[in-house]
């Protein structure tokens, strides 16, 4: 992805590489390949990417998109074969200084999708484990086990094995295990994607609140992207081994740079066109269903381009809207409490179309429907964009 | 993706900390593929090397024997059709147990160790004592069932010293090989598949047909060459009841080479390494058609499968596998205890003289027998330890070492699997009967030979103990800052215990029962259960045979049913 082909900087410079001490961990160049029966493939292609003292970092992205290496990279647990990592100012893998430090030298812990807790260990033995080997003495550790255990609400639980806890419970005490060494990164992989979905929204809640109490640098890993975005300082969207794009949840959910970081931060209608003329504030496109207005930012005459427009960003209009309209027939409308998703044809169009309005349109009626142009974003179709 | 990464954790990765483990791993392997490449290649020399004893004349002699080719087709002939029923038995069983609701209660578990708990010696002398067509008890009451209608029967009616006792009994040996790759494959296959195939309106045979038996043909291919590879290599069935039948078998020959007079060790080495080259031949063709990693699958989690119904087939289905744990442990072991009270083996029972003589004899008057029980014992114990720990420090470096020693471990411990334990026994005798390798006669010489022997079986179980142990929990102790050493003393070990245990007693049970070795390599001065029993056979003390191949398999239940119960209670606290 080259900045030049987006309507809009999404990478401001301060935001990946800037290697100043304000930063706690530094990747640089980092490339791992796999070879499979199938080839060799790149799972890292030349990453590199600056998390700060205390700030959250989500790596999201599809299967295979590398964020799992790249996060298991940084914990030690793979050897990348190329670049450097640096944790609080340490190198802790140099490819050109074969420096290597396996994991339980690099300070820092982990929860693990499985929650990886130790079958063989009660709950407390389990959080003990990390101060042990921390050499804490002896008469510290009791308190600070327990201490962890009642931040994640399974104090009363810390005689038992973890076969007896529930999924929600077990990945709790894996959290508590994960904090009770002071590390000051925790990397998370997938950490709620094992639990059910009642569970999940209440324990990603009390992960943000951990996280604002404690104050540790957090690389997180998900493919979930409302996890993403209630739980990130800064999302980096991962893609065939290389961030598409790094910045500001705001940023990547308003200014997505590609259709790709589109997509997947959040549904997208894209629709095609062509750029008929360019003025000061404004740009208007010729497309398949009736001409539109977008932002000029970046545009020129005669330019395909795509138009990305997020489903609760078209609204209805009751009266033909002045600029923006759009005609479409209600194919599906689906109640989804919160808000009611329509399917719309305009033309050979589908729009999806997210409502709040409280009467529900009726399936096979004809509508208008218009869009907002500061929410509409574009990218020229013609430079390998997908 | 995370399937890719599986495999990742490189040499490199970990190399600093896993050194000496690292080390410790390829010192073993070495020391492995000494004791088996030095013996054979001895062999090798000794059939072929210049000044060998074995000349040209020597292997035509080998070859053009009328004999040989006898025994060989005998071999092949007795192999194929108990291998045969064999696979359909042991399918057949896993099947029921597994899939049916025949299968009840722990019977699944139970069924394949029965042939197990007694030395495989004991076994077969349990059966000929049922079976002997004057003596056999069995037979005797049959005898007395026809006398009741009328008729008069002087011997029989069976008799287990034909070609049909000798491949039965071959068979009742061979199922539990079969037995366990297909039912660890049925217990991992996903069931839906099958409910998919009655959805589709086939009934149970056609879904057991079209689609339970193609998905688990890994597993059956696996039992098939197992089955062949056994069949070769055993030799406690065809040297009891084989030569009472006076059908003779390779292994059977071998031993009898070695210990005829004039000795014809040339032709034992001859013939030893053209078994060697079969079995090899069997082992190369299953790792070319089996799927290398078989053991990956047992242990995966499946769903409980819906049992197919069988309606008024389902106790004639469970008698069937109960009669399987019936003939193939309790029937053999009445046998035997009938006749250990005996003062000699009569058909004509007289009750007033039953008595524990024959047990006072073998514990007081013999020592010999005395001797064997505390050697065997203390053997399978020392050998099951030592092989399990070499095992788990194998088989988890593998699993942490990149695919370069990886292979090489996989390579050296698959190794002895292709080499029968008769060949074991030459390759041994030649190599460690003179200078100052001189270990013949004592201890040392059978545990080295039963660690050889039994790597494979070693290796299997502790693979499966260690890929029990999920990667993230590994994972995690180092991310939580153990070092590697403790880490695998803290979370590993205790982790594999009960796998670890349950491989031990597999150990520990066939090496206390180890014959075919000892047969050639235990001595008046190194005595062991097995060989002991085969000499009191060949010399007809069949009372005492009988009440000490009962003590041994007495010992072996106690032993078994204790480490069961200790695995049973760590599995149970971990699950």
């Amino acid at each position: 992805m080259r900045p030049d082909q987006n309507t809009y900087m999404p990478m401001n410079a301060a935001a990946i590489g800037n290697g100043d001490k304000l930063s706690h961990i530094r990747v640089s160049g980092l490339t791992k390949r796999y070879s499979t029966s199938r080839g060799e493939v790149l799972a890292l292609d030349d990453v590199s990417i600056s998390i700060g003292a205390g700030e959250k970092v989500v790596l999201l992205g599809p299967s295979g998109c590398g964020k799992t290496t790249l996060l298991r990279c940084i914990a030690g647990l793979e050897s990348p074969d190329a670049g450097e990592i640096e944790i609080d100012g340490k190198i802790v893998y140099s490819s050109s200084m074969r420096i290597h430090l396996p994991p339980e030298r690099r300070g820092l812990s982990m929860v693990f999708q499985s929650y990886a807790l130790w079958p063989h260990m009660t709950v407390f033995q389990n959080v003990a484990y990390p101060l042990i080997n921390a050499r804490v003495p002896k008469a510290d550790i009791e308190a600070r086990v327990m201490a962890a255990l009642r931040m994640v609400n399974c104090d009363i639980y810390a005689d038992r094995y973890p076969s007896q806890l529930s999924g929600g419970q077990q990945q709790r005490v894996s959290l508590a295990r994960a904090i009770v060494g002071r590390d000051e990164t925790v990397l998370f992989d997938e950490p709620l994607s094992n639990v059910d979905a009642l569970v999940r929204e209440q324990l990603r809640n009390e992960l943000a609140a951990l996280q604002k109490k404690l104050a540790f640098s957090t690389v997180y890993v998900t493919h979930d992207q409302s996890e993403a975005l209630a739980l990130a300082d800064r999302i980096a969207v991962m893609r065939s081994g290389r961030i598409a794009q790094i910045g500001s949840v705001r940023e990547i959910y308003e200014r997505p740079a590609s259709r790709y970081v589109a997509g997947f931060t959040g549904a997208a209608n894209i629709i095609e066109g062509r750029i008929s003329s360019v003025e000061k504030d404004v740009a208007a496109v010729q497309t398949a269903i009736g001409p539109l207005q977008v932002r000029p930012d970046g545009l020129a005459a005669d330019q395909a381009i795509s138009i990305v427009i997020r489903p609760e960003h078209l609204q209805f209009s009751d009266a033909r809207p002045a600029v923006n309209a759009i005609r479409g027939r209600i194919e599906l409308a689906t109640f989804l409490g919160v808000y009611t998703e329509y399917i719309l044809a305009a033309q050979d169009q589908r729009l999806v179309v997210r409502s709040t309005r409280p009467d529900l349109l009726d399936e096979g009626s004809e509508v208008w429907v218009t869009l907002d142009t500061k929410h509409a974003v574009t990218f020229a179709t013609d430079g390998g964009h997908e | 993706m995370s399937d890719v990464a599986g495999a990742a954790i490189s040499g490199r990765a970990l190399s600093g900390g896993f050194f000496s483990l690292r080390g410790i791993s390829v010192l073993i392997a070495a020391a492995i593929a000494l004791l088996i490449v030095y013996p054979i290649g001895l062999m090798v020399w000794a059939a072929f090397g210049p000044g060998s004893a074995v000349h040209k004349e020597g292997l035509i002699e080998a070859l053009t024997r009328a004999n040989t080719w006898l025994v060989l087709q005998n071999t092949v002939i007795v192999v194929a059709a108990s291998g045969a029923l064999a696979m359909m038995f042991g399918t057949l069983l896993a099947w029921l147990n597994e899939r049916t609701d025949a299968g009840a209660g722990r019977t699944g578990e139970i069924l394949p160790l029965m042939p197990l708990l007694m030395p495989q010696i004991a076994g077969v002398i349990g059966w000929v004592m049922l079976l002997a067509p004057r003596a056999g008890l069995l037979n005797v009451g049959l005898r007395k069932l026809a006398d009741a209608f009328g008729i008069e029967v002087a011997s029989g009616p069976l008799d287990i010293y034909t070609i049909y006792g000798l491949i039965a009994i071959m068979a009742l040996y061979l199922t539990p090989y079969v037995y366990l790759p297909v039912s660890s494959a049925l217990k991992s296959l996903d069931p839906s598949l099958e409910e998919a195939s009655r959805m589709a309106k086939a009934d149970a045979f056609t879904t057991f047909r079209r689609v339970t038996l193609p998905a688990i043909r890994p597993a059956l291919l696996a039992g098939l060459l197992l089955v062949m590879m056994m069949g070769f290599a055993i030799f406690s069935v065809p040297v009891i009841i084989g030569t009472g039948a006076k059908i003779e078998m390779l292994p059977v020959l071998i031993y009898r080479l070695v210990y005829a007079y004039p000795a014809r060790v040339d032709l034992a080495i001859l013939l030893g390494l053209f078994l060697t080259v079969l079995v090899q031949a069997l082992l190369l063709l299953q790792t070319v058609l089996a799927p290398a990693n078989l053991s990956a699958q047992i242990g995966g989690k499946a769903q409980r499968a819906a049992r197919v119904r069988l309606g008024l087939w389902r106790w004639p289905a469970r008698v069937l596998l109960l009669s399987f744990i019936v003939t193939a442990g309790i029937l053999p072991l009445l046998g035997l205890a009938f006749v250990s009270l005996q003062p000699f083996w009569t058909p004509n029972i007289n009750f007033a003289a039953l008595g524990f003589d024959n047990y006072r004899t073998i514990f007081f008057n013999s020592s010999l027998a005395g001797k064997a029980l505390v050697n065997s014992v203390v053997l399978g114990a020392l050998g099951g330890t030592i092989g399990m720990l070499i095992a788990a420090l194998l088989s988890r470096s593998a699993q942490v070492s990149g695919s370069g020693l990886n292979r090489l471990i996989q390579a050296v411990t698959a190794a002895p699997a292709g080499v029968p334990h008769v060949v074991v026994a030459v390759g041994f005798i030649l190599s460690f009967s003179s200078g100052w390798l001189n270990i013949s006669g004592t201890w040392l010489i059978l545990l080295l030979a039963y660690l050889v022997i039994f790597m494979p079986q070693a290796m299997r179980s502790a693979s499966v103990a260690v890929a029990q142990v999920g990667k993230e929990l590994t994972e995690a102790a180092a991310i939580f800052k153990a070092a590697p050493g403790r880490a695998f003393r803290s979370i590993m070990l205790p982790l594999m215990l009960p796998g670890l245990a349950a491989g031990w007693v597999i150990l520990f049970v066939q090496m206390a029962g180890e014959l075919t070795a000892s047969a050639l390599l235990a001595k008046t001065s190194n005595p062991v259960i097995g060989q002991v029993l085969l000499d009191l056979w060949q010399n007809g003390s069949f009372p005492e045979i009988a009440a000490l191949a009962l003590t041994a398999t007495i010992i072996n239940v106690i032993v078994v049913a204790a480490v069961l119960a200790f695995v049973r209670r760590k599995r149970g606290l971990q699950t």
